[in-house]
């Protein structure tokens, strides 16, 4: 999204210079919307590799469980 | 013309802060002091801190003085063209986090070359992944130290060279300094303290800007278009880019390699190997993107308040490159207090960063060009801790040596070319190391060098160098390639290489000591 912001803003700037609100144009409103995906990509990532290891860890501690009442 | 913020008769109170900015700081790094009776001490301090507090530091480390000076001040001066060079920092914790965090945190090591190893033939890409993690360690170095020269200066009131010169000698004394007592626990105490007092300072000065404009963005914005001269064109691209000779290509290939070097910065890779788990590392990441993206917005405020409230013409007299515009906004808004306030923040700023990149060079001299080439893996322990603090000094003494010679280069020039050898040097081989199962030694070796060397040649014929008014060398011209920085063209190149290594006849097995990734 970046890289293809950065390209637009060279190529085809008129494009991001459309204004939104007030003095607000899409390049403005696109640059607070990659802080957010950005800060959303960290936060949701470093939720769900958390549960997954948690639920890899589960898994080993269940298979290992069960392997010893075989024994 | 080059005014100074601050008059010499004002700077003796300024001279004292500054004075004890630095003892605090160095009191700090004493307090902190390693067990120097390991390496794995010395080099990444007990590995026992948890995620928030490693983030912080890490955040410490990589956030330079260009995100709270130079940053606002190209947005101060060129608008929406300046915003990207901001964001790049920012968003490229996403690549960091989901690509190099936690897998490199397994793979273990204390080195880019330690990492390596544990795949590839030792004494090759311990020696090819050591002369990358120098080279770009000291060309981020010299940036750094000439920035805090100038900014010194500035901030004392002393004009000339003799006096920048003085103060970057100072300032690298001071980095050796620390490193040297507190090896890796100083160095995270620094950029923890440095962290929080940047985003703290960052924050009010950027409350302070919505104040005058009762809390309204919006405001300011308009403030900061009808200042400029341009009116809404300000808040727009304009198609040139903020930095480029070159236009917009240029600009596209500086923010690509701001975008993929941080993720290659061996200074940032260490910070994932002090902490004890995966979750940790995960942690680190997560904490320094939050950061990160408070800090980007903070920068976005001051350089459009900046804009509003000191104005484009005001900046320019005083520093053509925008470099002092927050200065000038923190004078404006508290008085020469704020102004010495923030000088401080920013010269801790810069202190931390320095420190954290002196210790990864050095760290990687004494570990893979000592250690794992020189002794071939059988060095005692007590004479590779000699050789990483002889290399403290050596390092320290050969980046302030160099900024010296070099302040006739554009620092955005160093910091670039710096960012672009991360990226097209060390993150190819990391990336393949970490993902790639057919990946060989040939192949490591082929994309280090191979990113390596065409970065430093392509800058060397760039008009950085040569061939303009405000090249290197203003009166030679041997430019035959159009970019100030090479990352468009190296970035591509250094994967290719990597991937041509591996597959060509020949390669082999390249000596591969296990044919799996790091995952």
């Amino acid at each position: 999204m970046y890289l293809c912001v950065a390209a637009v803003s060279v190529w085809a700037g008129g494009l991001l210079a459309v204004r939104v609100l007030g003095p607000v144009n899409v390049g403005l409103v696109l640059v607070l919307l990659q802080f957010a995906v950005t800060v959303g990509v960290a936060w949701r990532y470093g939720g769900s590799a958390g549960r997954r290891e948690q639920a890899v860890r589960a898994g080993t501690s269940v298979s290992s469980r069960q392997w010893e009442g075989r024994r | 013309m080059n005014q100074t913020v601050v008059n010499v008769q004002n700077s003796y109170p300024v001279l004292i802060i500054f004075a004890v900015c630095v003892a605090c700081t160095m009191f700090l790094a004493l307090w902190a002091a390693a067990d120097k009776g390991t390496t794995a001490d010395f080099y990444l301090g007990d590995r026992r801190l948890s995620g928030a507090r490693n983030g912080i530091a890490l955040f410490g480390a990589y956030m330079s003085a260009a995100t709270l000076l130079g940053n606002p001040g190209l947005i101060a001066l060129s608008g929406y063209d300046g915003i990207p060079y901001m964001l790049a920092p920012v968003v490229c914790w996403a690549v960091i986090l989901l690509l190099v965090a936690e897998p490199f945190h397994r793979a273990g090591g204390f080195t880019f070359g330690a990492f390596l190893a544990r795949r590839f033939r030792a004494r090759p890409v311990h020696r090819a992944a050591g002369t990358a993690v120098v080279v770009v360690s000291l060309l981020y170095l010299i940036a750094q130290l000439d920035g805090a020269g100038a900014l010194a200066a500035s901030v004392l009131g002393l004009t000339g060279p003799g006096a920048q010169r003085a103060l970057v000698a100072v300032l690298g004394l001071l980095m050796v300094l620390y490193v040297m007592v507190g090896g890796m626990r100083a160095a995270t105490l620094v950029q923890s303290v440095k962290a929080v007092l940047l985003v703290g300072a960052g924050i009010a000065l950027a409350l302070g800007v919505l104040s005058r404009y009762h809390g309204d963005p919006l405001a300011m914005l308009s403030s900061a278009a009808s200042s400029s001269g341009l009116g809404v064109r300000f808040l727009a691209p304009s198609g040139r880019g903020a930095l480029g000779t070159a236009g917009g290509l240029d600009s596209l290939s500086t923010q690509l390699a701001f975008l993929l070097g941080a993720a290659g910065l061996p200074h940032v890779l260490t910070r994932f190997s002090t902490v004890a788990d995966a979750r940790a590392a995960r942690g680190t990441a997560r904490w320094a993107t939050v950061l990160a993206c408070v800090l980007g917005l903070v920068a976005v405020v001051l350089g459009f308040g900046a804009a509003g409230i000191v104005g484009p013409s005001s900046i320019t007299a005083d520093n053509p490159s925008g470099n002092t515009a927050v200065l000038l906004l923190a004078r404006d808004l508290g008085g020469p207090l704020l102004l010495t306030v923030i000088a401080c923040v920013a010269f801790v700023t810069i202190l931390a960063v320095v420190a954290g990149l002196t210790l990864t060079a050095a760290t990687a001299v004494a570990h893979d060009m000592y250690a794992a080439v020189l002794k071939r893996g059988g060095a005692q322990e007590r004479t590779e801790l000699f050789v990483a603090q002889a290399a403290i000094v050596l390092i320290g003494v050969a980046a302030t040596t160099l900024s010296l010679f070099a302040q006739n280069l554009r620092i955005s020039v160093l910091v670039g070319l710096a960012f672009a050898i991360a990226a097209s040097s060390i993150l190819p081989a990391l990336l393949y190391g970490l993902y790639w199962k057919r990946f060989t030694t040939r192949g490591a070796i082929w994309s280090i060098y191979g990113g390596l060397l065409t970065c430093l040649s392509l800058t060397a014929l760039s008009p950085a160098v040569s061939g303009s008014p405000t090249a290197l060398l203003p009166h030679a011209d041997f430019a035959v390639f159009p970019l100030e920085n090479p990352a468009l063209v190296t970035v591509p190149l250094g994967f290719l290489l990597g991937v041509l290594g591996s597959l060509l006849p020949g390669a082999g097995r390249g000596g591969v000591r296990q044919n799996r990734p790091f995952q």
